[in-house]
């Protein structure tokens, strides 16, 4: 046996000799100074990583000072290593290199996982005695056999390529232990796989050595993003991302949303075969939101997508040829934006059964019918879509022209499209201007503004909160005739269930309309009504007619 | 009490006073208004009469004009008992000048703008369990036992804010404003701390007593090994500072304070950070500007 031969001796006195060195520094080492602090919460954690790194904590401590000289020790071993490898290992030794598309990876040195196996594998061979060379791409395949000269290892080994698949790990190991004896010899495997396969026969895992290159590849990728409005704001609201991973995945991940414009915000997506992460706080603006899922540092694979936005500021409209232009101008007034080639544009057309099918969406005004009164044309029709979003008919008080004593609250461009008029009867009311009617037709010129109006008013009987006017303006409003009680319901602050009770014929909601948000053309609509009716002080009455 | 509270001091916080703008109902009688409606001399408006509605609060004036039935709604103004909970574990002792001198003087403060605004104040210096003390002020008189019983006050051990609990529950009063008077600090991290204060109903108001190398360490440390000694656990932690040391530990400040504005921000809560080597007076504009603390 050679365990005492010069190399052991030489090896035996560079330790001690480490030892002493160690020692002296252990002795000599800086003698810190006491302070009486408020807490050590914040320097606890500054020095959880840092303390294993400094000089003098490595000395601080008797056991780290012992594992020192432990290391100092195998690293004057280490120094002789090559003679002690050839005495102690015995038998071939086949050398298996991963080139499936995940060794690509960057290692967290910089290189690739290949690079960084073709090093490891190199340096293996200086200490074996009989080696081959196995690559595992898309196909096992034999670089360099045993009877081969070292010069020819080397240069297959440097001269490895990744294939873009998975490797076939199988026979490459199959044609590894081919080439070995039966009873002797080993295998080993440069791999990014997690672990010796579970399916490989026990005595033969035994003489696999497995050299893991970086952490285990994941399987880890985005399967869905959904943007959800708020409740009580459309423009505002928050993505779930959905994240699937493969079982063997039991540490959290961490998930990067970069905004097209602001701070990137990483959050922890928690471990398990399928999680969610939600980001409050987004705003519908159109952007273009960049989400990428981190495992390891230069993780191959489909972990990073980019997701748009809905955009509820504006919304686009393209019109047919058959939609009147006071319509168009309706549109455009309450904030929408026209546009030709919008792909994701709402086409407005007039009960028109000839229009094209294949189109993103579509809002048909369809005229029911018409009476006279004495205080002017009641409107009767009926608004469809074709994701089935059925409007009930509403009525409005309309008048041919604006009074003198109407005051605008609605305008298109220069066109007055709304008046609130006092009557001589003293009642306030709605007013359309003669602009937005054709008393020939009896079509509203602006045909989405009844649907703005019908939305408003169901927005109105679903409020809550007191929207009440001063007390001393009571007595003195005249909505207050027996013929206008519903204003009340409307306008004043009452529990729903007592709303209900009181029996008003305000709006009646006959179908189930979508989800909220599902529709934003709608509501942007209504949000724009709302904001320029309600600045008025405007009072709305609807009526179902029977 | 003199070097605690000079005159000077007593004079600037005559004048301080707190708005409530919207008192928590079931409230004592006071200076802020309440949304409930009651029975005052302010008339605030008219409701429609419902089934149900007491007849009595029927305005049988509008009725005759116009064979309509309205409620009359009032107004009633209502006060509103403020908490100060003044943490005194020895981290607020440990400096000088002390951290707990400024919470001291924070805490006159609020009590004094409190008196000026008729709404009753409880101060309690927490402590452990027996050493926490709770005392009333009404007036004047209790005033200057409050200022006499700060002054004389001794460290009563550590973490202190999980006293909090035990004091509200003890209290007499309704829910109202909880002010918290603290450096925060506690060994268990930042969900202890905020376990604590999310215990509290009412609304609240956290002060936040600092030191300038709590988030500036290298004021406090030069740049070789040193043996720090929690004032608190007495526990102990060798440290060497470079600049990566330091980097991290303002991170780990930076974090721990920000998850505390992030829970104050998601109660509604005002907070205010007060340094504890400056003079107290200037700034007291930090949650009463123009003299006024607005809740």
């Amino acid at each position: 046996m050679a365990i005492f031969d010069t190399t052991s001796i030489t090896a035996i006195g560079l330790g001690i000799g480490s030892a002493a060195a160690l020692f002296a520094l252990h002795r000599l080492r800086v003698q810190p100074t006491t302070k009486t602090i408020a807490t050590l919460l914040f320097w606890r954690q500054a020095v959880q990583q840092q303390k294993t790194r400094v000089l003098p904590g490595k000395f601080s401590h008797p056991l780290t000072y012992l594992l020192l000289v432990a290391i100092a020790l195998l690293l004057a071993m280490s120094l002789i290593g090559d003679q002690w490898q050839t005495t102690t290992t015995a038998g071939p030794t086949a050398i298996v290199i991963d080139a499936g598309y995940t060794m690509a990876a960057a290692t967290p040195g910089g290189q690739s996982r290949l690079a960084e196996a073709q090093r490891r594998a190199a340096d293996e061979v200086r200490r074996s005695g009989d080696v081959s060379l196995i690559a595992a791409g898309a196909r096992a395949r034999l670089l360099s056999a045993f009877s081969d000269p070292r010069a020819q290892f080397d240069d297959q080994l440097n001269r490895i390529q990744l294939h873009n698949t998975s490797p076939d790990s199988a026979s490459a190991l199959q044609l590894a232990f081919s080439l070995l004896p039966q009873d002797h010899g080993r295998v080993i495997w440069y791999t990014d796989q997690p672990a010796v396969p579970e399916w490989l026969p026990t005595t033969i895992a035994s003489r696999i050595r497995v050299e893991h290159l970086d952490a285990a590849v994941t399987d880890a990728a985005i399967i869905g993003v959904i943007y959800e409005s708020s409740a009580t704001d459309a423009a505002t609201g928050r993505l779930r991302v959905r994240v699937g991973a493969t079982p063997d995945i039991k540490h959290p991940l961490s998930l990067k949303a970069s905004p097209a414009a602001g701070a990137v915000q990483t959050f922890t997506v928690p471990s398990g075969s399928e999680s969610e992460v939600t980001i409050e706080g987004v705003i519908a603006d159109g952007a273009t939101w960049t989400l990428q899922l981190i495992d390891a540092p230069g993780l191959p694979g489909n972990d990073t997508v980019t997701v748009r936005l809905p955009k509820h500021s504006a919304v686009t409209f393209r019109f047919h040829g058959n939609v009147p232009e006071p319509v168009r101008a309706a549109l455009l007034a309450i904030g929408t934006q026209a546009q030709d080639d919008a792909p994701a544009a709402i086409d407005v057309m007039l009960d028109d059964a000839a229009a094209p099918k294949n189109v993103h969406s579509v809002l048909r005004l369809i005229t029911v019918g018409s009476t006279q009164t004495p205080s002017g044309a009641k409107l009767r029709f009926a608004a469809d879509t074709d994701e089935g979003l059925t409007l009930d008919d509403i009525v409005l008080a309309a008048g041919p022209a604006l009074s003198e004593n109407a005051s605008p609250v609605l305008r298109a461009g220069d066109v007055v499209v709304a008046a609130m008029n006092k009557s001589l009867d003293s009642r306030r009311e709605l007013r359309l201007s003669s602009a937005l009617w054709d008393t020939g037709s009896n079509l509203p010129k602006k045909a989405a503004f009844p649907v703005l109006m019908q939305r408003f008013s169901r927005q109105l009987a679903g409020w809550s909160e007191a929207r009440s006017l001063p007390g001393d303006r009571i007595l003195a409003d005249p909505l207050w005739a027996d013929d206008e009680r519903q204003f009340q319901t409307l306008v004043y602050s009452r529990p729903p269930e007592a709303a209900a009770r009181s029996a008003v014929p305000v709006v009646e909601e006959t179908t189930a309309e979508t989800a909220k948000g599902s529709w934003p053309v709608l509501e942007l609509l209504l949000a724009a009504a709302l904001t320029l009716l309600t600045a008025e002080g405007l009072l709305l009455a609807t009526r179902k007619i029977v | 009490m003199a070097e605690l509270f000079p005159p000077s001091f007593l004079t600037a916080i005559g004048s301080l006073s707190i708005h409530i703008k919207r008192a928590a109902p079931r409230a004592l009688h006071g200076a802020h208004q309440s949304p409930s409606s009651g029975a005052s001399l302010e008339f605030r408006d008219y409701q429609p009469y419902t089934a149900g509605d007491d007849l009595r609060r029927v305005d049988w004036n509008i009725f005759q004009r116009t064979r309509h039935l309205f409620l009359r709604r009032y107004e009633h103004p209502t006060s509103v008992p403020i908490h100060v909970l003044i943490d005194s574990s020895k981290s607020m002792l440990l400096e000088s000048p002390s951290r707990y001198a400024t919470a001291a003087r924070l805490a006159a403060a609020i009590a004094s703008a409190s008196i000026n605004s008729q709404n009753t104040v409880a101060v309690s210096v927490l402590g452990n369990d027996r050493a926490t003390q709770t005392r009333r002020v009404t007036g004047r008189p209790q005033f200057m036992q409050l200022l006499a019983d700060l002054s004389e006050h001794r460290p009563r051990g550590d973490s202190s804010l999980l006293a909090i609990h035990r004091v509200l529950q003890r209290r007499a009063s309704a829910r109202g404003v909880v002010v918290v008077i603290s450096d925060f600090f506690d060994n268990d991290g930042i969900e202890s701390a905020l376990g604590s204060l999310r215990r509290i109903p009412d609304r609240l108001v956290l002060l936040r007593i600092t030191q300038p190398w709590d988030a500036n360490p290298r004021l406090q440390h030069a740049d070789h090994a040193a043996d720090l000694i929690d004032c608190e656990s007495n526990q102990r932690l060798v440290v060497s500072p470079s600049g990566e040391v330091y980097d991290r530990y303002v991170e780990a400040y930076q974090r721990f304070f920000g998850a505390l504005d992030q829970f104050a921000n998601s109660r509604g809560a005002r907070s205010a950070v007060f340094d504890a080597s400056q003079e107290t007076i200037p700034q007291l504009q930090h949650i009463f500007p123009a003299g006024v603390l607005t809740l």
